[in-house]
């Protein structure tokens, strides 16, 4: 099993700090993805991920996410042109396909489905750092004061998950070394040892959620009202990056209100260095937790005081 | 006046909820303060229930019928508030995986304090003490999936003593972990009790644990029959028959020792007065390696050449294996955790593919035949039972193997149904049944298929000193009508006196291989009780039976218990 990123990053900047900080952080870099579609912007954001999921340590793990970015961005690239009518510089036409109504590929359809598919790659990317930097706890520690229990619910669900597959996987093992093949068997017969093995499954899923609830009750969970340990400091640092990505955040909607930083793929593509200024604003709130992560890993100084 | 005990229990009766039979019966005890109570009995026999219901959650959780009270420090658990019973009492059960709530570690031992409602400078504080007392602030912020099992058992008892209990009860603390493991999280237990903590420890595996016990309460089908201290218990248990104790403490009292060694410090100290210098005429010759006789003339039942396997996160699990085992043979694959035991054992039934080298069965290839036919010349019995079971009832269980199996209703197999015991439980639901019943059925079941080759994973974990007995001696007796049989296994005792040949497996390879007087008998860590007493006095003693045979005590025939 590969190892989570929280135990592979420790005291790396990102794993340290205030989780709402790091949330709201995530949060205003998915916004941007969203909200702009310029080719230039969603550039620069895909470059301040990247940039943080390296100073967050988490570029093995990336990578599993960048192979399957690529693979969908392949497959956007290739289909959207297929579909899209609306360019104007045509590359190439050619034969009449059923339901295509005769095939072009405009110059503009293939840039649309580059840019679509950076924006993928953005939202797994965010996805990764979030994975890999903030803690189950640090979530459940984050709802936890609003809504305790469906959170802790969730919790404890995320680790039951994989703990679920890995016993089907043991019933399935089993179900083959005492003899049964699914592929010898008719419909009903694997119906039946289908049935039979998830039955197993929920029995011991069962006795693992009793003996969760024993060691629970045993600990007074559910004995009234309880308190909240809140490890997480919030330090001038996470002040610092929360008040850039909110600022961020802030920036954008009243950008993308008056129109700036908005771009046209169709009919034709618009000039690209275009609404830049509204740009440097995002990126200088995006790159603060890059910059304080390096000052955290280089400056002893600036660690003290961050 | 002197001061109330810290646990009474008057009376104690108990039906789980739709129980015909009690639980626990007309229990009496009191535990002092700072006492090291070890609760040991057969599987089955109520000690489970009993540290439950000193921790409140027997009636309070499980439901069910109560009669009697459990009384802490003179106040009925039942009228105690159930915020105030996790403050004075905690538990800790079997398996830690099972125990665990909260994602990290941190998290994990300030849950229950957060459950109690202390302030944020009062968790941190115990915090940063249990986390320091435990050596586990290095790990604080670790993912709790990402432990060692030894470890997420120290987890689950800082999260317990952090909740400063004054009596800590463990249910089978040590039977998921391997040897060292074990060793470690006793000896903590042995700590805090010396530090002033009450213990209420239930133990099968009472090898390293005995010693500690000031006091030792037996108890069989939910009555207590028996309480006394260690020398005491050790003396009426052989007098009785019960083979219950541990090999040093047995091999002293079927001698009649004036006094009863309790574990190998004082049994060498013993041997060292009795038995001076390995000449001594008590001491009959027979140095010579046993078991050492060559079968070069059997058949090969298994032989893997070179094999290698990695997981997908590329960990090599098995590096370069090569093995020969022949017919009739018993073998014991021991090592620490993840050193790739179960990897092995699964590769030979097939159910993990090679990355090279090969595996044969029979001279067949598991992963090129049918399943049919692999069932019919392997029987797996998993380290958990609880994934093993499909049916409804026992005997449908045992059915479903019957269905595959080249041989039925063999003479040997209806034997082996009734020295297991199972036919009285053929209408009952496997998962109804302990720990001990399951392994038996999920046993009975595979030799119903008489597989030429035996594969079991931990057989003996969680079951009690009698049935592993029993469970050994049909081994051997399966392995005399030619079945082969390979147990992986953290029991050295079990493998000290069943087995015939040792492999010692370290980081997927093999460390070891040889008969179980070379392996076992020159490890420090691998090595059973009557090994360790007779280091330097006397060779290739493994087991109770050998030394018995092999040493003479000019004992004066005074019982110690008298």
């Amino acid at each position: 099993m590969i190892k989570k990123g929280p135990d592979t990053c420790k005291g790396c900047y990102f794993r340290n700090m205030h989780p709402a900080a790091a949330l709201v952080y995530y949060m205003s870099l998915f916004l941007v993805a969203l909200l702009f579609s310029h080719p230039l912007y969603l550039t620069a954001i895909l470059a301040v991920t990247i940039l943080a999921i390296i100073s967050a340590r988490v570029l093995k793990f990336w990578k599993i996410y960048l192979k399957f970015s690529l693979f969908m961005t392949l497959m956007i690239v290739l289909i959207n042109p297929l579909v899209s009518r609306a360019g104007s510089t045509v590359l190439w036409s050619g034969a009449q396909i059923p339901l295509l109504d005769g095939l072009i590929i405009s110059l503009e359809a293939v840039y649309f489905g580059l840019a679509m598919g950076m924006r993928l790659l953005i939202v797994l990317s965010i996805f990764c750092l979030y994975n890999n930097t903030i803690h189950p706890d640090q979530t459940l520690y984050l709802f936890s004061k609003f809504t305790y229990k469906p959170a802790l619910i969730i919790s404890l669900g995320t680790r039951l998950i994989p703990r679920m597959k890995r016993d089907f996987e043991n019933i399935q093992d089993l179900i083959k070394i005492r003899g049964f093949d699914y592929t010898s068997l008719g419909f009903k017969e694997k119906l039946a040892l289908f049935r039979q093995s998830v039955n197993a499954l929920i029995y011991n899923s069962l006795e693992g959620a009793w003996q969760i609830a024993e060691a629970m009750h045993s600990r007074a969970f559910g004995s009234g009202p309880r308190s909240q340990y809140g490890r997480w400091l919030l330090r001038p640092g996470d002040l610092i990056c929360l008040a850039g990505s909110c600022a961020v955040i802030a920036v954008s909607f009243i950008g993308k209100a008056v129109g700036a930083g908005s771009y046209e793929y169709y009919p034709k593509m618009e000039y690209i260095f275009g609404g830049s200024r509204l740009l440097a604003l995002i990126l200088t709130g995006l790159l603060i937790p890059v910059l304080t992560s390096w000052g955290w890993d280089h400056c002893r100084f600036l660690r003290s005081r961050i | 006046m002197g001061s109330l005990p810290l646990f009474e229990i008057q009376d104690l009766t108990y039906y789980y909820p739709d129980k015909q039979a009690p639980a626990l019966e007309k229990i009496n005890l009191k535990v002092e303060e700072g006492e090291f109570i070890l609760v040991t009995g057969r599987s089955g026999s109520g000690k489970s229930s009993l540290a439950r219901s000193l921790a409140g959650l027997i009636p309070d959780f499980y439901g069910g019928k109560i009669g009697g009270k459990v009384l802490f420090k003179g106040i009925d658990l039942r009228s105690m508030d159930r915020r105030e019973i996790p403050r004075n009492i905690g538990i800790v059960f079997q398996d830690p995986e099972k125990q665990l709530v909260m994602n990290s570690v941190e998290a994990e031992v300030v849950f229950g304090l957060e459950n109690i409602g202390l302030n944020h400078w009062e968790m941190a504080r115990r915090l940063a003490e249990v986390l320091g007392f435990l050596n586990l602030s290095e790990i604080k912020d670790n993912f709790t999936s990402s432990l060692s099992g030894g470890q997420k058992q120290k987890v689950v008892i800082a999260s317990v003593l952090a909740m400063r209990p004054e009596a800590l009860i463990l249910d089978e603390p040590t039977s998921q972990l391997d040897p060292s493991n074990a060793d470690e999280i006793l000896k903590l237990i042995k700590g805090l009790n010396e530090e002033g903590m009450t213990v209420f420890l239930v133990e099968q595996r009472l090898e390293r644990c005995f010693s500690y016990a000031d006091r030792i309460v037996v108890l069989d089908r939910g009555r207590l029959i028996k309480s006394g201290t260690p020398r005491e218990i050790a003396c009426w248990e052989s007098d009785n028959n019960i083979n219950n104790i541990p090999p040093v403490a047995k091999f002293f009292s079927i001698c009649k020792a004036p006094l009863i060694p309790l574990d190998i410090k004082e049994g060498r100290f013993f041997l060292k007065k009795y038995l001076p210098g390995q000449s001594s005429s008590f001491v009959c010759e027979a140095d010579e390696l046993p078991g050492k006789q060559t079968n070069n003339n059997q058949d090969v039942v298994l032989e893997l050449k070179d094999l290698w396997f990695s997981y997908p996160d590329g960990k090599a699990a098995l590096q370069g294996i090569n093995l020969t085992v022949k017919k009739g043979e018993i073998v014991a694959v021991l090592g620490e955790n993840a050193a790739g035991k179960t990897t092995l054992l699964k590769t030979m039934a097939g159910l993990l593919k090679p990355g090279r080298g090969s595996v044969k069965v029979l001279g067949n290839n598991p992963n090129k035949c049918k399943a049919k036919d692999v069932a019919d010349m392997i029987g797996y019995v998993p380290q958990n039972t609880d994934d093993y079971f499909f049916y409804e009832t026992v005997e449908q269980e045992i059915g479903l193997s019957n269905n595959i199996s080249r041989v039925v209703n063999d003479k040997l197999v209806n034997q082996t149904i009734d020295d297991l015991g199972i036919k009285e439980l053929f209408q009952y639901n496997p998962r109804e049944l302990s720990a001990g019943e399951r392994v038996r059925v999920a046993l009975a079941s595979v030799l119903a298929g008489c597989p030429a080759l035996l594969l079991l994973d931990e057989p003996t974990r969680g079951i009690d000193y009698n049935l592993k007995n029993d469970l050994g001696r049909l081994l051997l007796r399966y392995s005399e009508n030619g079945t082969t049989v390979l147990i992986i296994t953290n029991d050295i005792e079990f493998a000290a006196e069943y087995a015939r040949r040792v492999i010692l497996m370290f980081d997927g390879r093999i460390a070891g291989d040889g008969t179980k007087y070379e392996i076992l008998g020159e490890s420090i860590f691998f090595s059973p009780q009557m090994s360790r007493l007779f280091r330097g006095f006397k060779k290739n003693i493994l087991t109770v039976r050998e030394a018995l045979e092999q040493i003479k005590f000019p004992f004066v025939q005074v019982k110690s218990c008298e």
